[in-house]
């Protein structure tokens, strides 16, 4: 088109312009056309067009003979730049589609990473790659993936996807090894027929993928790049993912690690004693049976059964509170009763106590709560236990509760030498009790104070956390301590009219 | 005639404990230390009813208790009382709703399960003979057939639902009933979750029938399990 039109204006232009003119029009034709045309087909019109030119414009005309030296010139000239053009044309050609080779690349690149992002199963993650690759490739392409922590067949569960033949399955296990492309096109192991690939990550491969060889060769250095990208992108992927992963488990180790150390804690501590007080009463009883008296026999047994229990309470404070420590607890919460719980908690300690004046202040009703029943009653336990533990016999242990706005208010009171206000916070961590020196007591308190207050408020601090409430200490007058639990009011669950209209 | 009661249990320690109490209580005592200990003695003391009771532990080396109660369930109607030191609250109720009788966590007191073994073995001879219809502890009377309920030999005034509720719970006097098993025969099964249901009739019960509602002594609760009325004088 461009040469018709220019060969047209130059048959109408003949008469106007000298030679010189005429042939700048041809060079603007050339360059024109070497815009569309490919390197060698614009260099072969430029020739043609200027052979043309000679023909019919340069004198003599309708001949190749060129009279004057300046003509010839003047057609090398144009020769030459009709050349230049069109080559430049052509490479800016080829740049132009490698940058658009580029940016499809990265938009593709930029996708999978996107795909991962949203798939975390790491199977369906090497499908993806492999469905992508494949479609790009059009021919099969198979994978090795090692989400496992070392880089050999031992080392973990290894996956295949697709259905490599031997010979490629062990060109990827090479591959992952050499952490670097194998097989036809890369300069190593050009003998392979398969193109190989690792799936990078920072430090060492996570798997590698083997594409069959194209029907028609080699693999452009531009594609073998941008199939690399897509398998490092896999590759970091699994990396970050195993970061992840191993972060968490460093997590649950030192988690792990706490409850080792306050389940150690506790037996060095708190489990020798009653263990020795057991000891003690049973290997009595076994070796000096026939020489003690009915009553001494009993008072033995009474021990042993005492000593146990402690040690009952204590395994299941110390068992609870490793339970609510890890992040996952389960805990069964429903609708309960205040009434209900403290009662049996109340009938529990009577029936343990029954030299003690427990007395209860509940108003007669009180919203439900929303909370485990089991741990609530562990917790009054607790409190209530360690309310007549550590005051004397002849005073008076009391709960009392009542509703506040939307909390509950319930509190326990003893009349014993209470806790100072440096220790208040103190003892509710695992295993610190009040130093002897800190509360002057006489022998019969060292005693119960050695027993120390263990795990029982830590335990409690637990299960008022799970429920969202609070736990406070507080000094009762004239002496002694209040322990102050709110406790959240949630919105009551509803009675369907029919079943409450009666 | 002794009753006699099999005690499945494999720590031998705690067997021989058990056993001897037991003796002593005049039990004819079989003792066996795994599933299929227990099952060749089943299998061989046909027919069933020579045996009275079965004290069945669940951790055993062969397998899991559990699956021997669900094995004998199908079969006979013989008292189980199951003795685990597992403390799940979730277990305990799922075996009291697959016909345990009764359920205690070790480590527990002798007393304890000689009482719990009384009392079910109580039911199993009122399961032989017509329903229990009357039920008397303390001052509380209650006669099923009538809907009449007394209290010091006061009439009381219970609304339908406060009545089927006590009368469940007197069906089984002694023994604990789940949460479960009162919502579904009080309400119907479409009110299994609706547990606040229960402790707003059991409030107005107590309120109705005890002295002091918040210490009952009639209407006891098995925080997370459920209710137990007391056993009848």
């Amino acid at each position: 088109m461009i040469w018709l039109g220019s060969w047209l204006l130059l048959w109408v232009c003949d008469d106007l312009l000298n030679l010189g003119n005429l042939a700048l029009l041809m060079v603007l034709a050339s360059a024109l056309c070497g815009m569309w045309l490919s390197a060698g087909a614009s260099l072969l019109t430029s020739l043609l067009s200027v052979l043309a030119f000679n023909w019919f414009f340069v004198p003599p005309r309708y001949t190749f003979n060129v009279n004057l030296h300046q003509d010839a010139l003047l057609l090398l000239t144009m020769l030459g730049v009709s050349a230049t053009v069109s080559y430049l044309m052509a490479r800016l050609r080829a740049v132009a589609e490698l940058e658009s080779q580029h940016a499809q690349t990265a938009e593709q690149l930029h996708h999978l990473g996107e795909q991962f992002r949203e798939i975390k199963d790491l199977q369906q993650q090497g499908q993806l790659l492999q469905t992508v690759l494949q479609n790009q490739t059009q021919t099969s392409v198979s994978l090795l993936l090692l989400p496992g922590a070392g880089a050999t067949p031992d080392d973990g569960p290894a996956c295949l996807l697709g259905q490599p033949s031997v010979e490629d399955t062990k060109g990827m296990w090479a591959c992952v090894h050499q952490f670097a492309n194998l097989g036809l096109g890369t300069g190593r192991y050009e003998n392979q027929r398969s193109l190989f690939l690792p799936l990078r990550g920072r430090a060492r491969a996570f798997g590698a993928v083997a594409i069959q060889p194209l029907p028609e060769g080699v693999w452009s250095d531009a594609m073998m790049r941008g199939m690399q990208q897509m398998c490092d992108l896999l590759g970091l992927n699994i990396e970050r993912a195993q970061t992840l992963e191993a972060a968490q488990k460093a997590k649950e180790d030192v988690q792990h690690q706490r409850l080792r150390n306050t389940l150690l804690t506790s037996i060095s501590h708190d489990y020798r004693t009653p263990l020795a007080n057991l000891m003690g009463a049973a290997s009595a009883i076994e070796s000096q049976c026939a020489r003690l008296s009915q009553a001494q026999i009993m008072q033995l047994a009474n021990t042993v059964v005492t000593e146990a229990q402690h040690l009952n309470r204590m395994t299941s404070n110390t068992l609870q509170l490793a339970r609510l420590d890890l992040a996952q607890a389960k805990v069964h919460k429903d609708w309960e009763s205040l009434h209900e719980i403290l009662g049996s908690v109340l009938s529990k300690m009577r029936g343990r106590h029954p030299q003690r004046v427990i007395d209860v202040d509940l108003p007669d009703s009180l919203p439900l709560v929303f909370c485990d029943a089991m741990l609530l009653v562990q917790l009054f336990d607790n409190l209530v236990e360690n309310a007549i533990k550590y005051s004397p016999v002849n005073t008076q242990v009391l709960v009392r509760a009542h509703l506040e706005q939307d909390q509950i208010e319930i509190k326990v009171l003893d009349q014993g030498r209470g806790i100072p206000d440096t220790h208040k916070s103190q003892v509710f961590k695992p295993f610190v009790r009040l130093q002897n020196e800190a509360i002057p007591a006489d022998a019969s308190d060292l005693t119960l104070l050695r027993r120390g207050v263990g795990v029982g408020l830590a335990v409690c601090l637990a299960i008022v956390k799970v429920h969202e409430a609070q736990i406070q200490l507080a000094d009762n007058l004239p002496t002694g301590l209040i322990v102050v639990i709110r406790w959240p009011v949630l919105a009551q669950p509803k009675l369907s009219s029919t079943v409450w209209s009666e | 005639m002794a009753l006699r009661v099999l005690l499945v249990e494999d720590d031998r320690e705690l067997r021989r404990t058990l056993r001897d109490a037991l003796t002593v209580e005049g039990y004819q005592v079989e003792t066996s230390a795994s599933l299929a200990d227990a099952q060749a003695v089943l299998t061989h003391s046909l027919p069933h009813q020579s045996l009275d009771m079965v004290v069945l532990d669940l951790g055993l080396p062969d397998g899991d208790g559990a699956a021997l109660l669900h094995r004998l369930r199908e079969l006979v109607s013989l008292p189980i009382l199951i003795i685990s030191a597992r403390h799940d609250d979730d277990q305990k109720v799922n075996l009291l709703d697959a016909g345990a009788d009764d359920y205690l966590v070790k480590p527990f007191n002798i007393s304890e399960l000689l009482a719990r073994m009384r009392v079910a073995l109580r039911h199993r001879g009122t399961l032989l003979q017509p329903a229990l219809t009357e039920f008397k502890a303390g001052r509380l009377a209650v006669n099923l057939n009538k809907h009449e309920v007394h209290l010091d030999h006061q009439s009381v005034h219970l609304t339908p639902t406060e009545f089927k509720l006590l009368a469940r719970l007197v069906r089984q006097a002694g023994r604990v009933v789940t949460h479960r098993q009162l919502l579904i025969d009080v309400w119907g099964i479409e009110y299994v979750d609706h547990t606040h249901y229960l402790r707003l009739y059991m409030a107005q019960l107590r309120a109705k029938l005890e002295a002091n509602p918040t210490e009952p002594v009639l209407l006891l609760t098995e925080p997370g399990v459920g209710y137990r009325l007391r056993e009848p004088d």
